[in-house]
């Protein structure tokens, strides 16, 4: 039997145990003195939400079928571990082998969301790493960052030796390859990097400084080690359908936020919407092949035995296959009894007769994301969503038995006015006009629900609206108030339930999101203070954070309300991510102007992504 | 017999579940058998509708924390994928470190379910003190010796004193460990713990306050002669 970290006696003590033993269906256990790199691969947020993620298990599953690497996992310890481990000196341990991770040699951490800054410290000072890699040695793993938020990776450039910037399939291998053959010269830590920052897509941040301007702003961007590159490109996959894939996906004992196989098939968006980060960092716009999605639903599928398949993509409606797909899909998850679930995917006849093929119509619900109450707004930020494809879409759901409607808005956005706040109660009472216009009295016997749920509008780097202000805390609240006062006014109000996030949190990820250099020590003393979950409100502690950022000196509004003059060098411009300055400057412009853009299927607009020669760049449009 | 043939049959599994998986709960530990079942390929019945549901039925929960030799889990099946020995294998090929499966039985088409069927189960529970220590020799000897043995009852609406000791069918003391087959019936439950804590109460008069290392040995039906049989037991060879 395998022997755990935590004695019986800890593990009985604590909530969920089964967090924290490993042992999963299809996890990897190898013997540690056969291979040369081990490697802790950890999401920073607790065992039930980083468990299922996609990302993690493709790379577990890419790390492993490299004979010379052990990849493991490591998630967060909840705060009932997290004391008791303080407490008892009890070092970080990986799920498989239950080892301390600071024996390992890589420390791989996975960055969703900016949340969970505090976390990665958590994991690195109870695996007894340094926190600062300065103060890193040669003994120490080397802590690399990959995921959405090292494209932004400044606020946390301090504790990390590199960030992966972007898709992690290409370059792992040349890596990990170098670190060996640094490891068998008897290499530093310091030649190590050297030789990791020349290989594309690795960011080594200690080679670099920020110089500020008396405003505040960046001056310049130098290096401190003369041969590491000016820019560092993003890695995309571009051959989808030939790639590692887990078809044998982890199985966990315990009930997390997904159970189910996850059957990604694309990656990038061909909309552009201008608050989207997502949409920008992974274009272009690559799709897997129907062919290969079959195959390795059904592998997924037998192997875990899960009984429910989800499809992941940006915008599932846009991939070019899912007819095909959805015919093939339903079919073999009718013959297993399998579940299929349909996120994102946009409401017209097609999604509406598949969804009644494999939902419950009365007990599901409907989505739409016009993300603004007005068309005015919509136009700027760059939503094709119409009032009249809403409208439409919702008779027809109205018709199918569908009786609950779910609409997501954004509040805060710029040139945003009370008029566009408004818009939401007004598009959301006629949603419920038109099931009264089209469902006869006699078919109502079960009302219309409609929820509105408002979030309160992040800029991100790398997207059009980088450059625009956010909304200060107290504007937010009143912003929600007057929605909720707008929806009040509607007559059919009771027909429609509002909701939204909570403003302290979306404040401190505005902060976070466009941070620079400067917050490092801000993050460090924050968690210093006992600071860990800040994604989770129970454990969130705003005032923390600012009792901080006021005795450092740091102004928040300056990374958030403050709307950034056309020729500012921002924390990121160093990462190319295909799209470029200019593009996105260019529809700053256009948002201002509330001039739309075309997606990249109906007219490419040259944004810069065709440097990675694939996708729909280079598709014929007269075929599509 | 009865391979490729088409009708519903019940199938009695009999599993361990040892080491890091006594960390699973009930409900995780039955999630983990739908998967498996799948997994294997085993030809298991689904209830109809839109989210269907695999027709299983676990004889008796088991608390975390608590090792079992033998669980009970009932299945019903639309056709055999093998023989005993064969299905045996089949299952046993999906499971992780900790669970094994021992045993696989046909059970006959008018078998009460499983939850229904359960009428003692046995435990032997070894005691990691920090308290008082007691003579547990004498203390068995003491209850067993008793008409009566009351113990506080806790459920969610009240507490109440119950008599446990006719349900107490057999205790003894060895190997440093007690030893116990008690009524595990829905309707007159009794847990190890409540044996733990009278023998405590009839020794000392003190509160146990230590750690318990429990393990199922075995869960019981009774036959019409009031006699107990290993409820694997009522299920026949294939
Ligand atoms: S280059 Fe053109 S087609 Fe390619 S992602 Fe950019 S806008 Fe779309």
């Amino acid at each position: 039997m395998r022997k755990l970290a935590l004695s019986d006696e800890i593990l009985l003590s604590i909530d969920k145990p089964a967090r924290y033993i490993g042992g999963e269906i299809n996890s990897c256990i190898k013997d540690k003195d056969n291979v040369d790199v081990r490697f802790a691969m950890c999401f920073p947020d607790v065992y039930d939400i980083g468990m299922c993620h996609l990302g993690i298990q493709i790379l577990y599953d890419m790390f492993n079928s490299w004979d010379d690497v052990w990849c493991e996992r490591v998630y967060s310890p909840w705060p009932d571990l997290d004391k008791v481990m303080r407490r008892e000196h009890i070092p970080l341990f990986a799920l498989e082998s239950q080892d301390n991770i600071s024996d390992f040699d890589f420390v791989g951490i996975t960055l969703q969301y900016e949340m969970c800054y505090t976390n990665i410290l958590q994991l690195l000072d109870l695996g007894g790493i340094p926190l600062l890699a300065s103060e890193r040695g040669d003994k120490d793993p080397i802590v690399i960052g990959g995921g959405p938020c090292s494209y932004n990776p400044e606020p946390i450039a301090d504790f990390f030796d590199i960030f992966y910037i972007g898709e992690g399939e290409t370059r792992y291998r040349e890596l990990l390859d170098t670190y060996k053959a640094c490891k068998a010269a008897g290499a530093s830590r310091m030649d190590f990097l050297k030789k990791a920052c020349r290989i594309p897509g690795m960011y080594v941040p200690c080679f670099y400084e920020e110089k500020y301007k008396d405003d505040g702003t960046i001056l310049e961007r130098t290096k401190k080690y003369p041969e590491a590159p000016d820019t560092i490109r993003k890695e995309v996959e571009m051959n989808l359908s030939d790639t590692y894939y887990p078809t044998k996906p982890l199985v966990p004992f315990m009930q997390t936020a997904q159970d189910r196989v996850t059957l990604e098939i694309q990656r990038g968006c061909i909309r552009g919407c201008r608050f989207c980060q997502a949409g920008q960092l992974y274009r272009p716009v690559r799709e897997r092949s129907v062919e290969y999605l079959k195959s390795i639903a059904l592998e997924m599928l037998d192997s875990t035995g899960l009984e429910e398949l989800t499809l992941s993509s940006l915008s599932s409606s846009d991939y070019s296959g899912l007819e095909e797909l959805l015919d093939f899909l339903i079919d073999e998850c009718n013959k297993r009894h399998v579940n299929i679930s349909l996120p994102s995917l946009r409401i017209d006849a097609f999604s509406l007769d598949v969804m009644s093929k494999v939902q419950d119509v009365r007990k599901s619900s409907l989505t739409f994301a016009p993300e603004a109450g007005t068309q005015r707004m919509r136009d700027i930020i760059n939503k094709g969503l119409t009032e009249e494809v809403i409208l439409h879409g919702a008779a027809q759901a109205f018709h199918g038995g569908w009786r609950r409607v779910k609409l997501y808005f954004m509040l805060g956005l710029p040139f945003e006015t009370d008029e566009d706040i408004e818009g939401i109660g007004e598009l959301c009472n006629n949603v419920a006009m038109t099931f009264f216009d089209e469902i006869p009295k006699e078919e109502r016997r079960e009302p219309v629900q409609i929820v509105a749920s408002t979030s309160f509008f992040i800029p991100k780097p790398f997207t059009p609206l980088q450059w625009a202000p956010m909304g200060t805390e107290e504007e937010f609240v009143r912003k929600a108030h007057v929605c909720l006062s707008g929806i009040h006014s509607q007559l059919n109000q009771k027909r429609i339930k509002y909701n939204w996030h909570d403003t302290k949190t979306s404040e401190l990820e505005g902060i976070l999101a466009r941070g620079d250099r400067r917050l490092s020590p801000v993050i460090l003393e924050v968690y210093k203070r006992g600071q860990i979950f800040d994604a989770w409100t129970e454990y969130f502690n705003y005032e923390t954070w600012l009792e901080v950022m006021e005795q450092m000196g740091i102004d928040k509004d300056f990374y958030t309300v403050r709307e950034r003059s056309d020729d500012e060098i921002f924390p990121w411009d160093f990462l190319d991510i295909g799209v470029t300055k200019r593009f996105l400057l260019n529809e700053w412009h256009n948002a201002q102007k509330g001039i739309v853009t075309p997606n990249c299927r109906e007219k490419c607009s040259g944004c810069g992504a065709a440097v990675f020669g694939g996708g729909i760049c280079f598709m014929d449009r007269t075929q599509i | 017999m009865l391979y490729g043939q088409n009708t519903d049959m019940k199938l009695r599994i009999q599993f361990t579940k040892h080491g890091a998986m006594k960390f699973i709960g009930h409900l995780d530990t039955m999630r983990y058998f739908q998967k498996a079942i799948r997994r294997s390929g085993i030809d298991i019945s689904y209830t109809g509708g839109f989210s269907p549901h695999q027709i299983m039925a676990f004889a008796h929960p088991l608390g975390v924390g608590t090792e079992s030799e033998s669980e009970i889990v009932d299945i019903e099946v639309n056709s055999l994928n093998g023989n005993r020995a064969e299905m045996t294998d089949i299952l046993n090929a999906q499971m992780s470190e900790g669970f094994t499966i021992r045993d696989i039985r046909l059970l006959p088409d008018n078998a009460a379910n499983a939850m229904a069927s359960v009428a003692a189960a046995s435990y032997s529970v070894r005691i990691i003190s920090s308290g008082p220590q007691i003579d547990y020799e004498r203390a068995v000897k003491a209850i067993l010796d008793k008409e009566e043995v009351l113990i506080l009852k806790k459920t969610k609406k009240s507490e109440t004193m119950t008599d446990i000791r006719p349900r107490i069918y057999k205790l003894s003391y060895r190997d440093e460990c007690i030893h116990m087959c008690v009524d595990a019936s829905s309707a007159g439950n009794v847990k190890p713990e409540h044996v733990i804590n009278a023998l405590y109460q009839a020794e000392e008069n003190a509160l146990f306050d230590g750690r318990l290392k429990i393990v199922r040995n075995e869960i019981y039906g009774r036959l019409d002669s009031g006699e107990l049989i290993p409820l694997i037991d009522l299920g026949t060879d294939f």
